[in-house]
């Protein structure tokens, strides 16, 4: 053996602390109360870590996000607290917090003028805010984008909800768009109008009304992602015509969401043989396990889902009180088995789960879960599907599943070690 | 040597034979196996102590079976949670130097899962509190001027904080 050190392993040293490490007096705090003398001395460990790791700290924290839906603009998680710590906080949330700032706002006439008054006097808003989510309330106000492009020019994530009927190109005057996400609405594809960076495009509750093939590589020559979420497209032209294959071949993947008996509509939307062979599909399905639903309608529509090889069970929110949990986890889990147990998606490779429903929780501890998750990892087991936890998020927002990607991204190494 | 030991040399010159997985869990070191080949020599790491190396293979042993951690979405960076699972928030219920070396190793050795579980704990810490609750809570010495403080107050007038 060679080694370049002695082989006996020795005590660890024990290092004297660094004059790095030590606080040096610094002025009295705003309280104007003088600081004590162990205050002082205690070494500030926080301090040593590079700037790039303090940002990457406060990123965890929760995202402000600003509303004009009242007189005055109301701030929630104001990335004051933070600022106001010390000089470097406050470098570190001017430099990096805004960007994770959003606005949520209406398009009624006075949300516009409120609009209008802010942002001049709020230059870090208007030139670095990534996310602007507008609320049309069923009014029919998409002329409005236009000024907000003006407003926000770095808006990447653009989230639109309730518009009667949209017109795709609307949206181009948001000219760094990475993500745009619609939901209940009629949205009109008549677009010659390119959209150089969207990456994902989520469609919720909604309809397409196609006017001529317009998902092609021309208009959207960076997208990696759709979802279609409880949508369905007038068939106004040939499936083929909607979805060239050109175009498939440039996504990562499709997500479709469905609460089950809604999900016939999907055989008229998607060529689905044809897609499953070029480029997977997500399928997302709703569970509801209020009583009160009939669960016979969702059953009757499982023959959809027989393509389905990769599948992502999202319980919809209990309405009822905390007591209730429990009892609520326990039916979301049986549900869960029922839907999974054979001779159900015989391609079935992988099924995605809310990982809050496997973290154990004072609420979901109970004998009856125990035994009910057991069950449910017991089927994906004995059918050699993998069984895996996902971080639950907003359907508007989540265009992509992160661990979804990662199991394709092993898949793909996989068979590449194989080859 | 034994294929699957790596050996792992600390700045207080102690070493440790790591199985070759719970090693990989370092990018770092991951890539300086591959570099290496096989070789018999100790990785040497000059900036990570024993006691706190000690502690970053407790749970890189714990994850060595962990998928790869996922890329993160550079645009989504809103939807960042501060969920910690179990046996994560116990192993790093430490006192604060060593949470803070922990999270400078992880970031030394590369091992981007440890650094998350790192500094989501910091941000729960800071979570809910007042800047002079944070300041506390860290040591952190308040630099601003009167006058300073007054103006970052006045530049975020213009919303109402709830």
């Amino acid at each position: 053996m060679n080694l370049m050190s002695p082989p006996s392993p020795r005590p660890p040293a024990d290092p004297a602390p660094t004059s790095s490490s030590l606080v040096s007096i610094g002025p009295l705090g705003s309280s104007g109360e003088p600081k004590s003398a162990e205050h002082i001395l205690k070494p500030c460990h926080i301090d040593r870590l590079p700037t790039e790791i303090l940002a990457s700290i406060l990123s965890h924290l929760p995202p402000p996000t600003i509303f004009l839906h009242n007189d005055r603009p109301r701030l929630v998680n104001a990335p004051l607290v933070i600022s106001l710590v010390s000089r470097r906080f406050h470098a570190v949330i001017r430099d990096h917090l805004w960007r994770r700032c959003a606005v949520d706002a209406g398009v009624t006439t006075t949300s516009l003028a409120r609009a209008a008054a802010l942002f001049p006097n709020a230059p870090h808003l208007a030139q670095d805010c990534h996310e602007l989510r507008l609320f049309f309330q069923s009014v029919q106000r998409t002329d409005c984008l236009e000024r907000w492009a003006t407003w926000m020019p770095a808006v990447r994530r653009l989230i639109l909800q309730a518009i009667p009927r949209f017109d795709l190109d609307e949206a181009a005057h948001f000219q760094d768009l990475r993500h745009l996400s619609i939901s209940f609405s009629e949205i009109v594809l008549e677009t010659g109008i390119v959209f150089p960076r969207l990456e994902s495009l989520h469609l919720g509750k909604g309809t397409l009304v196609p006017r001529q093939p317009v998902f092609n590589k021309s208009t959207f020559p960076a997208l990696r992602r759709i979802v279609f979420a409880h949508s369905h497209i007038k068939p106004v032209v040939q499936n083929e015509d909607i979805f060239p294959n050109d175009f498939l071949a440039q996504l990562d993947h499709v997500e479709v969401g469905s609460y089950g008996a809604d999900a016939a509509h999907y055989d008229l939307l998607l060529p689905v043989e044809h897609l499953v062979r070029r480029t997977p599909i997500l399928w997302r399905l709703d569970l509801n396990v209020d009583p009160a639903h009939n669960m016979s309608a969702f059953a009757s529509a499982r023959p959809s889902f027989l393509h389905a090889h990769f599948l992502i069970l999202n319980p919809l929110d209990p309405l009822f009180d905390q007591s209730d949990v429990a009892t609520w986890t326990e039916r979301v889990l049986v549900e869960m088995r029922i839907v999974l147990a054979p001779p159900s998606h015989p391609h079935l490779r992988l099924v995605l789960v809310p990982a809050y429903l496997w973290y154990p929780s004072p609420h979901n501890t109970t004998a009856a879960n125990e035994a009910a998750r057991r069950a449910v990892e017991d089927v994906c087991a004995r059918r050699g599907v993998v069984l895996r936890t996902y971080a639950a998020r907003r359907a508007e927002d989540a265009a992509a599943v992160p661990e979804f990607l990662a199991f394709l991204r092993e898949e793909a190494a996989r068979d590449e070690g194989r080859a | 040597m034994s294929a699957n030991k790596v050996k792992l040399s600390t700045s207080d010159q102690e070493e440790f034979d790591v199985d070759r997985d719970v090693a990989n869990r370092s990018v770092l070191i991951k890539n300086m196996l591959e570099d290496l080949g096989d070789s018999d020599q100790a990785i040497p790491l000059p900036n990570v102590s024993a006691n706190v190396l000690k502690k970053v293979l407790e749970w890189c042993e714990h994850h060595k079976k962990d998928p790869e951690p996922i890329a993160e979405d550079l645009d989504d960076n809103r939807r960042k949670t501060t969920e910690i699972s179990d046996w994560d928030a116990k192993f790093i219920q430490v006192d604060q130097e060593m949470l803070f070396e922990i999270i400078l190793a992880a970031n030394y050795l590369d091992i981007k899962p440890l650094l998350d579980v790192g500094c989501k704990t910091v941000a729960n810490m800071i979570k809910g509190k007042q800047p002079e609750e944070i300041r506390k809570l860290f040591n952190i010495v308040n630099d601003f001027t009167p006058e300073e403080e007054a103006q970052i107050k006045k530049e975020n007038e213009w919303a109402e904080d709830r």
